[in-house]
């Protein structure tokens, strides 16, 4: 399996994802290699870990590093070769230099242990220039797992770049495609022009993060509804839907507390836009949080809001929806999929949402009908139930070889 | 032999904690995180590069120099502080306010707060305050009053002249003087009027801002320079030197040689009779007891309908008010007025004043020219941004204790 991430190393749903499904795997008793583009001290009895890297990789700046923004962190000059004309389909940025390079070192491992493995399994772009030397090289079965694709995040459906080559030639050259839910399936149909019977959709697992609580965080803000926004401050996750719905409700009830809970580009002009509606009082911003503080926060939540433009999957509003937090989601997006009857709207439709989120705050009935349906659904939506469909799709090209 | 006063304002705010979202509503202090108080360690830092050495020289000049004056005021929070970790500092000003006839101590609101563009009912009540502190350390009080940062406009004169005081200092600003000198006496545009004393912006930024700026064209600058710079005025004219006390030892430090610099321009200026050091009260009060009303009336007008200040290139409120974080907080802040006082909690009504100091919506500040470097030298945070996501958290706490 060719990862990028992995808890605790990881930050978005991506690291998350590949937790869940090799644990469910190995359950089955599927042996895994999981190479890493970084060095990963900690050790699982699941899998077993191929540092895979470069240290000169991380000799630059690391708060550069940190996702979001080291995709968008250009190549030093002096990294350029000279005669490397300029075009967007080569690696622009730090980030797609390193995948590049993290290709050979994985082809590298593969060429040692041929023998080793039947299947290479890839998630999202930053892996497949390694599945595609390993298929074009040692001809292995591949499996392309999309959990998020750059139309989602820039939403254009310009793929003339290097994220956009990868994703499209991965695709192209695997032999199953694996999408986390039929709303990115129809990205990859629609956006990709990739053919619908090559794709499987395989949704996400839902883990229950009350486990991870020993101490019980402390409670906050009693005396008041929240409602909470957690997510990358990016274009794709409608920050800026969430801030116009609160000035909504607002209007109508003047006690709701909101929390953006995040970082990303959109965040001074959050700001900004927040004094400039004289939210100040009420919309609050906790920075990017983790551990502890994330999961209190979660617990606090009286309605989660995932506005998201476009949301593959959404693993935090299922972790929300856990704690017995009623999710208003986007219709754009795979959770709605496993929570069938979760309040759903259309990203921009913020009178709508502020109208159900009322209604949540004002009826307590209707909060805990709500709550029960979500925790019925994920109930149903297991990584074990993930692991079997994984395991059908290796079996089937296995023997198709 | 021209007339100079000097002043000298002594503040340090409470900055904010790092309050978290998971902190509201549950009785967490907004200034400092348990056992450790940033306040505390920035006001002993100032304490021994700033205060305590200035202090002691001026008491020093004081003592020895019967002809040398000078005036200051304090906030009311800087004199909390340094009652809380510095008692010597107070003692110091103590020693000095025993030389009434050369040290004069100004009124202020306590809370170095903007809340006379805001609430007349609150900026009476901080200005009262300030002066039971005044009178509880000093056994002072004051006749002349200094406003948060010099602003000022006609309302804010009409409202220090119906609190009882005799005169005002604040910034001349040359789109209000039309030309006319900055070191006369003018009087207030409001009923009754009181005598405004200007400060001199030049001379005064020269040893506030300039003094180790080694790309100005007058650097180094010594005493005998600037004493002969001053040289140049008249004898019936009034030079006024305003500037944060601060600015000797902490924004100029002791390795520009800003304390000897200090020590000679004193010393020559007496020893050569090339100055007359006057304090507010000498010009403004004094030699006008008798009739008064006649000598006001007779003085021009110094017309300020929108607020100016001693701040930045305009003079104008922009460092504190002009973008959204600063207007809205401002506004919200001063929206619980009555919620606050109602409620009778002196914890509260306490926090929700020191939230009023003007610092915090100066962190705010997004203007990235000229102004914007001494904005980021006198900031607590890293940027204007955590300035107001910090303060929004700490008022939403505040909002919900007043319901």
């Amino acid at each position: 399996m060719i990862g990028w991430e992995l808890p605790p190393h990881n930050s978005g749903g991506l690291g998350v994802a590949c937790a869940g499904i090799t644990q469910a795997l190995a359950a089955d008793g599927v042996n895994i290699d999981f190479t890493l583009p970084y060095s990963f001290q900690e050790q699982f009895n699941h899998l077993k870990v191929i540092q895979c890297y470069d240290p000169k990789w991380f000799q630059s700046q690391s708060s550069l590093r940190q996702p979001p923004f080291s995709v968008y962190n250009p190549i030093p000059p002096s990294a350029m070769t000279d005669d490397l004309e300029l075009d967007a389909c080569q690696p622009c940025s730090q980030m797609e230099k390193q995948a590049e390079e993290y290709a050979q070192k994985v082809l590298e491992f593969a060429k040692e242990h041929l023998g080793d493995f039947d299947v290479v399994h890839a998630h999202d772009w930053m892996t497949m220039p390694a599945a595609i030397k390993i298929k074009q090289e040692l001809n292995k079965p591949f499996v392309a797992h999309i959990h998020s694709t750059e139309y989602d995040r820039s939403l254009t459906n310009d793929h003339q770049n290097y994220i956009g080559q990868c994703e499209i030639s991965g695709m192209k050259l695997a032999d199953r495609v694996i999408a986390v839910s039929y709303y990115t399936k129809r990205i990859l149909v629609e956006k990709y022009q990739i053919t619908p019977s090559k794709i499987d959709v395989v949704h996400n697992g839902v883990v229950s993060l009350l486990r991870d609580i020993n101490d019980i965080p402390k409670e906050f803000a009693y005396r008041r509804p929240v409602v909470v926004f957690m997510g990358r401050l990016t274009i794709q996750k409608g920050p800026d839907y969430f801030l116009e719905l609160a000035g909504k409700i607002l209007e109508k009830r003047k006690d709701v507390l909101f929390i953006v809970s995040g970082m990303g580009d959109m965040y001074q002009q959050l700001l900004l836009t927040n004094a400039g509606k004289n939210l100040s009082a009420n919309v609050l911003f906790s920075g990017f949080v983790r551990g502890g503080a994330q999961l209190a926060i979660l617990k606090r939540a009286d309605i989660f809001v995932m506005p998201s433009v476009s949301e593959p999957f959404g693993l935090v509003a299922t972790e929300a929806a856990t704690f017995g937090t009623p999710v208003v989601a986007s219709k754009n997006s795979g959770v709605v999929e496993v929570m069938k009857d979760s309040p759903q709207f259309n990203f921009w439709d913020t009178q709508a949402m502020a109208d159900e989120i009322l209604h949540l705050v004002d009826d307590p009935d209707y909060h805990a009908q709500v709550v029960k349906a979500q925790l019925k659904h994920l109930k149903k939506t297991t990584w074990k139930k993930a692991a079997k469909k994984i395991e059908k799709i290796y079996q089937k090209i296995i023997k198709k070889k | 032999m021209p007339k100079v006063c000097f002043y000298f304002l002594l503040h340090q705010p409470y900055r904010l904690t790092n309050f978290a979202v998971t902190d509201l509503d549950n009785q967490v202090d907004y200034f400092a995180s348990g056992q450790y108080d940033q306040n505390r360690d920035v006001f002993l830092k100032v304490a021994d590069k700033c205060y305590r050495p200035m202090l002691t020289l001026l008491l020093e000049l004081i003592s020895h120099h019967p002809e040398f004056k000078f005036s200051f005021s304090t906030s009311g929070v800087f004199l909390e502080q340094a009652q809380a970790w510095a008692p010597d500092v107070i003692e110091l000003l103590q020693k000095l306010s025993l030389y009434p006839d050369q040290v004069e101590i100004l009124g202020e609101n306590y809370y170095h707060s903007l809340s006379a563009l805001y609430s007349e009912t609150e900026f009476a009540a901080q200005v009262k305050a300030h002066e039971i502190l005044l009178k509880k350390l000093f056994n002072v009080r004051p006749k002349i009053f200094r406003n948060t940062e010099m602003i000022y406009n006609n309302y804010i004169a009409y409202q220090v002249s119906r609190l009882g005081y005799q005169g005002i200092l604040t910034e001349a600003v040359d789109r209000h003087l039309e030309g006319r000198p900055r070191t006369q006496v003018y009087r207030s545009h409001c009923t009754p009027p009181i005598p405004v004393l200007l400060k001199h912006a030049q001379l005064s930024d020269d040893i506030a801002f300039r003094f180790s700026q080694q790309s100005w064209s007058d650097w180094p600058l010594t005493s005998n320079k600037y004493l002969q710079w001053l040289s140049n005025y008249y004898s019936d004219e009034i030079i006024g030197l305003f500037m944060d006390f601060e600015t000797f030892g902490e924004h100029q430090w002791a390795s520009t040689g800003i304390f000897d610099f200090f020590r000679y321009l004193i010393t020559d200026g007496v020893k050569q009779s090339s100055l007359k050091f006057v304090n507010p009260s000498d010009v403004l009060i004094k030699p006008h007891a008798r009739r008064r009303r006649s000598w006001l009336n007779q003085l021009p007008i110094y017309h300020v309908d929108e607020p100016i200040s001693w701040a930045d290139e305009h003079r104008d409120l922009s460092a504190w008010r002009s973008n959204d974080f600063q207007v809205d907080t401002l506004q919200k802040i001063y929206e619980l007025e009555a919620a606050v006082l109602k409620l009778n909690d002196l914890k509260l009504l306490t926090d929700w004043r020191r939230l009023q100091t003007s610092d915090h919506y100066y962190y705010m500040c997004t203007k990235y020219f000229a102004d914007g470097d001494v904005h980021a030298y006198f900031s607590a945070y890293d940027s204007p941004l955590e300035a107001y996501r910090r303060f929004c958290i700490i008022l939403a706490d505040l909002t919900e204790r007043c319901r």
